[in-house]
């Protein structure tokens, strides 16, 4: 926006000692948004052409790929209020800015969110992991993203912001499409909120992919139940990513495991019933350059018995540690 | 009997100058690992000119055109574009080692998604970037022709007008095939299938060149083979040889991949035609797009033999997938008809193979040469023929393998042989016995087997050979001159460690002098696995003769018979009176104040024993035949196809480990590359674009798919290589796939004969086994 001299000295950036901070003058000599008040009115006043910038991970590739960048791109690395972590009542919030790696470093998280955690680990790679941030990952809204399923089965919320005002739209309703999402032009994602774990609840989030790091999932899923004391299910989320336009619950399944047991010898044929069932009512895949839509349809259907015997086995070992939720 | 490797000069028996003290068979660090690792080493793309301009190649978006017309002039009105080059600025005469078939920029056609159609030069990147999108080609589409089955059918549109688009057609054949089979007590038959595969070097092609005002252009690049290039690119662009000097820069690998790649020639073009330095940098897409990869194959083996294993008739018909042009197709074709004949010299072996024109891009060397498609074929059918006799499938290996000394039916001597003792070494490591016996579920255990060559006479038309300039300085720094290339593989530092034994200096007295052709002698390059081999030869008998030289000198100052001289880390002193003594830079030194500063110099070559091939392929086509066996330890995930690798046991003759840890970092680079084309890699076409042109989607193992490697090096001692060294670097990938492949057969009883071996091929086998067991079910 305004490009400094790079001889300027820090005082004459800030308006010649005067005692003044500008706030707006020292994010443009930064490169870079400082504050959270401030970001949406770039956004405002320079959209549709604008594009923010948080971890790099999509955009940057992108504007490579396709040898044209958005005319203006909106940093906001250096905004504080965008980075946070905390709990809100039986909820766990974070900010849109919290890099991947911090799901499986930050003691808060890992412990408040571990599905969160494990998805987290599987996202690119290290260096990846440390540069991209939960908001990109959720506005590229690629249908493979690592974190969108997760917070679909943990109800999960997004927070937007623009010089219009605030509004929250839970996550599902968010996705839209292949790379397109609810976020209008001006808006800026600015947190997301999760259920935060909770001793009754069971989660387990699996993947299938063609090597063994740095590859985008030809399938994943995320399961999570809520048990009531005799072990029936009260309350049912699965998720699906990779076989559809965007990553969706699967409803028909939820609606069949609520008021079913995860003990006894049935889990194996309950868990079979329902991969069966989100394969035919929730999963649409393509063939891509990956691998074919079959092959998708497949992996989908094991993980979700996968996840579904999973939970079986954490359930049993929960019971026999005496309720203690050690599963984990 | 004294060990070959540690022969001296016959006049100077005994004394022990050289293979006894220095260097020779100690792992000392890569002399350039440093440097590399905190990123001194400069690469192609590190060379930054003043007044460069940038390059830009403008590619074909359709896989199979005629070109009704170029617009350039848009390109060319914008400001800061220098120069727009086409087809038309380019030589008349085509070019090509086999084929001339190639053209700098496409003329009149484009036959692949990704010819090079124009250049665009410009002052700054960007620029060039811009304006390539405003180069206007008017393309009159033509039918795309995906594949050599398609290209073959009589009436396909024809890529370079000869018939049913066959480049080559190459039939060998040896004893009588058919009678042989006729009396077979067994004989099996299978088709098999090799995919596209990029070398994935992590340096991307680039180059940068300057011309001079007499118009000799000096090209910063870095190659395989930097001297034997200079002259191929000199054809090309229809120069005189001395107009072009070639300067090698540090290499980020190669594979076959940098055996004259079109960048560099791309950019001396640019140069030549602009008369400006020019910079052309590969972007990975460009790197991708106008690469040479691996040769495809389709390759159909039948094997007949005894109830004992013996193989008596072998019979291989290949269909290889040539791409747009020719490059190295024909010789790679030959080598996969024939080179696993030194393996196992099957007296009856017939051999047809049709290399075949289609719209992809054009096809080249990569580690292996063809020989390593016909190794997957063969190693697998073998397991076939094994278990159709019911015997194990090293035993019937060790029933047909080559013998030390022995001369196979196409000619080759074979000299030392060490595949009995890597099949004894893995066969141990690997628990082979036990666990092919008694396995777990899903868990397999395979093996494969291989030959190579040393160096390959006929690859390079003049000759098999190379040379070396060693100059000594006064203050007895070692310079060492060659123009064979160090793609990262360590040859500088092998050299560097045959230099300090047979002169008897210290390692760090050594240096190993850059290629430039200005001052590098003539070398066909890196390729074949020849450059320890032939090339360090060349480079002990150019430091024998320096060696010789300088003691001669130290013997008149110590009035000593240079026969009494020993010479160790620079010191030379008389063993029977060890205080007369002197060193290394005294007398050199020495000799400099005598003669007006002369250095003392000596050059050396070195010619293997081998015949070139006539034309039924009867020769001797290497000096030394490196000979390995690995086995590979899988298990196959029932439910998704996942093969998890647990193990690869590795053993390899090379002669004589010149510096072993160097030689275990080589084979387990290419067990991981092996990896890669077993399981993950293979370039896909859509409609004849590549669908996969990243390594978003272009998979190479990471280090998370790489199991542990357990290596063994066996030591033949071949007493034609320097210190008994021979070749290593291909054979490390070429038993890794139908190790694997044998491996899941014996998990789980899937026979995948088409790589990369995925996981959903290996699912819709597993399937496919399942209803075929339910149907003999119920018959049964």
């Amino acid at each position: 926006l305004e490009a400094p001299h790079h001889s300027a000295t820090t005082a004459s950036l800030v308006g010649g000692g005067s005692g003044l901070v500008r706030p707006g003058a020292i994010s443009r000599a930064a490169h870079g948004v400082l504050f959270l008040d401030e970001a949406p009115e770039f956004m405002a006043e320079l959209c549709p052409e604008a594009a923010p910038i948080a971890g790099g991970t999509d955009l940057l590739p992108r504007i490579k790929r396709s040898g044209s960048a958005p005319r203006w791109v909106v940093d906001l690395r250096c905004v504080d209020d965008l980075k946070y972590e905390r709990s809100e009542g039986s909820r766990v919030a974070f900010g849109a800015l919290t890099s991947i790696s911090a799901f499986a470093r930050s003691p808060f998280l890992t412990r408040q969110s571990p599905l969160m955690a494990v998805a987290a680990g599987f996202l690119g790679s290290p260096q990846i992991r440390n540069l991209a941030t939960v908001g990109g990952n959720i506005c590229n809204a690629a249908p493979s993203a690592e974190m969108a399923t997760p917070l679909l089965v943990l109800d999960g919320e997004v927070v937007m912001r623009s010089v219009r005002g605030s509004r929250t739209m839970p996550i599902g309703e968010f996705f839209r499409g292949p790379g397109r999402t609810a976020l209008g032009p001006d808006e800026l994602v600015v947190g997301l909120s999760a259920d935060a774990v909770s001793p009754a609840t069971l989660t387990c989030y699996l993947r299938h992919t063609r090597r063994a790091a740095t590859d985008i999932a030809l399938a994943s899923t995320s399961l999570r139940v809520d048990l009531d004391a005799a072990g029936v299910i009260q309350k049912a989320r699965l998720a699906v990513g990779a076989v559809a336009p965007t990553p969706l619950r699967s409803l028909a399944a939820e609606e069949l495991l609520v008021g079913r047991e995860l003990t006894g010898g049935h889990v194996p044929r309950l868990a079979a019933e329902v991969a069966d069932l989100v394969v035919d009512r929730t999963c649409s895949p393509i063939t891509d350059v990956r691998c074919t839509a079959d092959y998708r349809s497949e992996m989908t259907r094991l993980l979700v018995r996968r996840a579904l015997e999973e939970l079986g086995r954490q359930h049993v070992a929960a019971g026999s540690a005496g309720g203690d939720d050690e599963s984990r | 009997m004294m060990s070959p490797g540690r022969e001296g000069p016959a006049n100077h028996e005994g004394v022990g100058w050289e293979g006894d003290r220095g260097p020779i068979g100690v792992s000392v660090p890569n002399i350039d690992a440093i440097d590399s690792v905190t990123g001194r080493a400069k690469y192609a793309g590190d060379v930054r000119l003043p007044g460069v301009v940038y390059a830009k190649v403008v590619r074909s978006p359709i896989p199979h055109a005629r070109i009704v017309g170029i617009n350039t002039s848009a390109a060319l009105e914008t400001g800061g574009v220098v120069a727009v080059l086409t087809g038309a600025d380019c030589p008349d005469r085509g070019y090509g080692p086999a084929i001339p078939d190639e053209h700098i920029l496409a003329k009149e056609k484009v036959r692949f998604a990704g010819d090079e159609v124009a250049i665009v030069v410009a002052v700054d990147e960007d620029t060039a970037e811009e304006a390539s999108d405003l180069v206007h080609v008017e393309y009159d589409p033509l039918p795309c022709l995906a594949d050599p089955a398609e290209a073959m059918e009589v009436g396909a549109c024809l890529v370079h007008g000869v018939e049913r688009n066959i480049a080559a057609r190459i039939e060998l054949a040896r004893g009588d095939t058919d009678e042989a089979l006729g009396h077979a007590y067994c004989i099996t038959e299978h088709e098999y299938r090799t995919p596209l595969v990029y070398h994935a070097y992590i340096e991307a092609n680039a180059a940068t060149a300057d011309i001079d005002a007499s118009g000799r252009i000096t090209l910063y690049t870095g190659m395989q083979d930097p001297v034997a290039a200079r002259r191929s690119f000199a054809a090309a662009l229809g120069i005189e040889e001395d107009l072009l000097r070639v300067v090698q820069m540090n290499v980020g690998g190669g594979f076959g991949g940098k055996l004259q790649p079109k960048a560099p020639l791309l950019c001396a073009f640019t140069a030549l035609r602009t008369g400006r330095a020019v910079r052309l940098v590969n972007t990975r897409r460009d790197d991708f797009l106008g690469s040479q990869p691996r040769v495809p194959m389709t390759i159909r083996v039948k094997l007949g033999g005894r109830k004992d294993g013996t193989i008596t008739a072998k019979q291989l018909t290949i269909i290889a997938d040539n791409g747009a042009y020719s490059r190295l197709g024909p010789g790679i074709l030959s080598t996969a008809l024939y080179r696993i004949d030194a393996l196992y010299p099957v007296p009856n072996v017939r051999a047809v193979g049709q290399l075949v024109y289609t719209n992809k891009m054009p096809t080249a060397a990569f580690r292996g040469f063809g020989n390593a498609q016909t190794h997957f074929a063969v190693e697998c059918e073998i397991d076939e023929f094994a278990e159709a006799l019911g015997l194990d499938p090293l035993e019937v290996r060790r029933k047909n393998f080559s013998a030390p000394g022995s001369v196979n039916p196409f000619g080759w001597q074979i000299g030392s042989c060490g595949v009995e003792d890597c099949v004894d070494r893995v066969a141990s490591a690997s628990r082979w016995t036990e666990k092919r016996a008694h396995k777990a579920s899903g868990r397999g255990i395979g093996a494969a087997c291989c030959v190579h060559v040393s160096g390959n006479r006929g690859a390079f038309r003049e000759f098999e050979g190379s040379s070396a300039m060693i100059r000594i300085d006064r203050n007895g720094t070692v310079f060492l001159f060659s123009g064979e290339a160090d793609v990262g593989q360590g040859a500088r530092t092998v050299f560097a460690q045959i230099v300090a034994e047979t002169v008897g200096v210290s390692l760090a007295k050594v240096r190993v002098v850059p290629i430039d052709t200005d001052t590098a002698p003539f070398a066909i390059g890196t390729y074949a696995s020849r450059v320890t081999y032939v090339g360090g030869n060349a480079v002990r008998d150019a430091a024998r003769k320096a060696r010789d030289s300088m003691l001669e000198l130290a013997a008149e100052e110590l009035d000593t018979p240079i026969e009494l001289l020993c010479v160790q880390e620079g010191r030379i002193w008389n063993r029977l009176a060890p205080e007369r003594e002197t060193s290394v830079a005294a007398v050199v030194m020495a000799n400099a104040f005598r003669t007006g500063g002369q250095s003392l110099t000596a050059t050396g070559h070195f010619r293997p024993d081998v015949e070139m091939p006539d034309e039924t392929k009867q020769g001797n086509i290497s000096g030394a035949y490196p000979f390995a066996a690995q086995v590979a330890e899988v298990e196959v995930d029932r439910e998704t196809g996942q093969i998890k690798l647990h193990g690869i046991y590795a053993a390899h003759d090379l002669g004589r480990a010149i510096n072993p840890v160097m030689s275990e970092g080589q084979i387990e680079g290419g067990i991981a590359q092996g990896i890669g084309w077993a399981l993950f890699e293979e370039l896909k076409h859509e409609d004849g674009h590549l669908a996969n042109d990243g390594f978003l989607d272009y998979l190479i193992p990471t280090v998370l798919d790489i199991p542990t490697i357990e290596i063994s090096l066996v030591e033949s001692n071949e007493p034609t290589g320097p210190f008994g060294a021979k070749a290593l670097g291909e054979p490390t990938l070429i038993p890794t796939a139908p190790a694997i492949a044998n491996a899941i057969y014996h998990a789980v009883g899937v026979r995948m004969r088409e790589l990369p071996i995925t996981s959903d091929k290996v699912l819709a086998s597993l399937r496919a086994l399942e209803r075929s067991d339910l149907v003999e079910g119920h018959v049964d």
